[in-house]
Formats: structure tokens, sequence, C-alpha cells
């Protein structure tokens, strides 16, 4: 679901949470759900690690939705959460992206199943396999403001000037990060690009 | 080409579709002439589309169900239990207290030692005042004056020798 509808029906969700309504905070949970992740994934790699993001970013949305003001859009002020949360993350752990990610199967809290990342599924690695691990690794590698603009940009289309109220920066500082991310990319895909 | 260090900068902007019209023409204009730029705005685009194909999974509804019921065991947690937040900060202080304690030993420990060691240094100043009293000496012999008598005598006097 687009952020930018149904803005009146988040209004409403938002008051029931601050009024202390948990299926509000429920059904707030659902419709980011997925946005959230693509943001979390695209920033640290890994399904389980942005799974366990992303519910913190919700626990920190949660406990701290009485200082939502609705000045800014609400889907600037969760990104913002988001990426914190990741950059955070990223911060604690530096983290190489395996080929495979561990899921906990659900009859066993022990026993761990092993699925595939979808970044290596056949009809993608077909394209171009070699080229797209090693552009999972080099924006990986990136300056981390670099990175989050990239990541947001064109791994989940925000606009320059919506990123820019994510980040709380200018739309030129957002411009310049990701202008030098794709030099970046650029002279380290060098050798697959000519 | 000269233009090719302008029309670099713009060639990003070209891409995400960010110029103006009349920019955008003067670029395509500049593209078609020139290889070197169409190669770079190509490198570009690849980067751009590969970026763009990494998408995160869509997970199931199973997912998002165990989703849901780990988020609620958390937030429960979280907010049956401040209490945490304050051990949270008091562990973040941990290290702190452990770097106070070692450097309040080092300092006990060297206060202690102090008297064993010798620093090179004040063998050095040792060495520097005897050949300065050595000096004096020499000139309190060699000056045979009145006046270095009498201050001769007067040094004696005062220490109480004569």
């Amino acid at each position: 679901m687009n952020p930018e509808t149904g803005v009146n029906d988040e209004i409403v969700l938002i008051e029931r949470i601050k009024q202390g309504e948990r299926s509000g905070f429920d059904a707030l949970v659902r419709l980011y759900q997925q946005k959230g992740l693509n943001i979390a994934y695209g920033l640290v790699g890994n399904i389980e690690d942005a799974k366990d993001i992303l519910q913190e970013a919700f626990v920190k949305l949660y406990l701290n939705i009485a200082y939502f003001q609705a000045r800014s859009k609400f889907y600037t002020w969760f990104y913002r959460i988001v990426v914190n949360c990741s950059l955070d993350f990223l911060r604690r752990k530096k983290r190489v992206f395996p080929l495979f990610v561990r899921a906990a199967d659900d009859e066993g809290e022990g026993r761990e199943i092993e699925i595939p990342d979808s970044r290596f599924e056949p009809a993608k690695m077909a394209m171009n396999k070699e080229l797209g691990r090693t552009l999972d690794n080099c924006i990986a590698s990136l300056p981390r403001m670099q990175k989050t603009c990239f990541v947001l940009r064109h791994q989940n289309g925000l606009s320059t000037h919506e990123i820019a109220q994510v980040l709380k920066c200018r739309p030129a500082t957002v411009k310049v990060h990701i202008f030098r991310a794709m030099n970046n990319l650029r002279k380290k895909l060098s050798g697959f690009l000519a | 080409m000269f233009s090719c260090i302008f029309i670099k900068r713009k060639l990003y902007d070209y891409l995400d579709h960010a110029l103006s019209g009349n920019a955008a023409a003067r670029v395509r204009k500049h593209i078609d002439a020139c290889p070197a730029c169409r190669g770079q705005l190509e490198e570009m685009r690849v980067i751009v589309e590969m970026a763009g194909q990494k998408r995160a999974p869509e997970p199931n509804g199973e997912f998002w169900h165990k989703f849901q019921v780990d988020l609620d065991r958390k937030l429960n947690e979280r907010l049956v239990t401040p209490v945490d937040v304050k051990k949270k900060r008091a562990m973040r202080l941990v290290p702190a207290y452990a770097y106070a304690g070692v450097l309040a030993f080092l300092v006990i420990m060297s206060g202690y030692l102090y008297p064993y060691i010798t620093f090179p240094r004040q063998d050095r100043e040792l060495v520097a005042e005897i050949i300065s009293l050595d000096t004096v000496d020499n000139e309190f012999v060699m000056t045979d004056s009145e006046e270095a008598i009498t201050q001769e005598v007067n040094i004696l006097y005062e220490l109480g020798q004569i």
C-alpha cells in the first residue's frame, strides 16, 4: 500500500494508538510492515536481521508515538525510525552478506532451515549473477549516508525530497550523497562494467 | 572534449529525469556525439537497474503472523519492565567504572613504587649538580683575593664553624 494513500485512516490510527488502543497499532503495523521490511533489508541485506530491526522500529514507534505531532508526514517519521534502527544495527555488527539466510521453522525453535536469499534467485542470477552479487557487496561497503540515500532512492523508490525529510537534511545534500555513491559504485564495478 | 567535464556532472540527473527539458536536450545531444560520456551513462543505467532489482522478499502470511507474535512479546516486555531501561543504562556505565578502577589502581601502585624507581633524568641532574659544585669549588680555591677570603669567613661564620 502506498503510504500516501489513506492519510486520514493513518491519522485516526495514530490517535487511537495515542489513546492506548493496541488494535490501532496492529492495524498500523499491517499497513507499514512490508515497506519497513524493504528499507531495513536494503540496508542490512538479511531478512532475519531486517525482521528484528523492523520489530525494534515498531516498538520505538509505539513508545514514542506521543511525540509525533503530525508536522511531517507519518511515513517519513516512521522511515526515519527504521533507518536509524538499521544504522544502529550496522554500527554494532559488521556484516558480510551470506548466500543463504537462516530462518527458524515453525515447529522447532532450535531447528533452523536454510532458505535462499531472494537476491540470488535463479531468474535474477541468470541476468548477471556475478555483477549482482558484487553490486550488493559494493552497496554494503559504501559510506553510511551514501548507502542510505542510494538504497532509499533506488531500492525503495523515495524521491530526493522524501529522503531529505526522512534524514532531516537538504535535498541538495541527498543528491550529493547519491552522486558520490554512484561514482563509488562505478569505480568499484569498473571491472564488470567495462 | 572540454564540455565532457560539465556534462558528466549532469549525467546522473539526466538518468534520474531530474533535468529541465532544455538541459536534458543539451546532454542528449552531447551523448550522441561522445562515446565516453555515453559509456558512463550506460554504466550508471546498469547500476540503477541492477540495484532496483534487489527487493526484499515478500513473505507469506505465516511469516507476518510470527512477526506480529514476536512484536507483541517484545512490546509487552518493554511496557511491563521499564526498570530494564535503567538497568541497560547502568550496564552502559560498567566499562567506565572498570576503566576508573584500573586507573585508580595504577595511580596507587605508582605512588607506592615511586621511592624505588630511579629515573635517568635524576642521574643527569645529579651529574650536572656535581659538575657545577666542582666549578664553584675550583673558582673558590683559585681566587685568592681578599674579597674571596672574606666571603669564605662569612660563610663559615654563618655556619657556626667559627
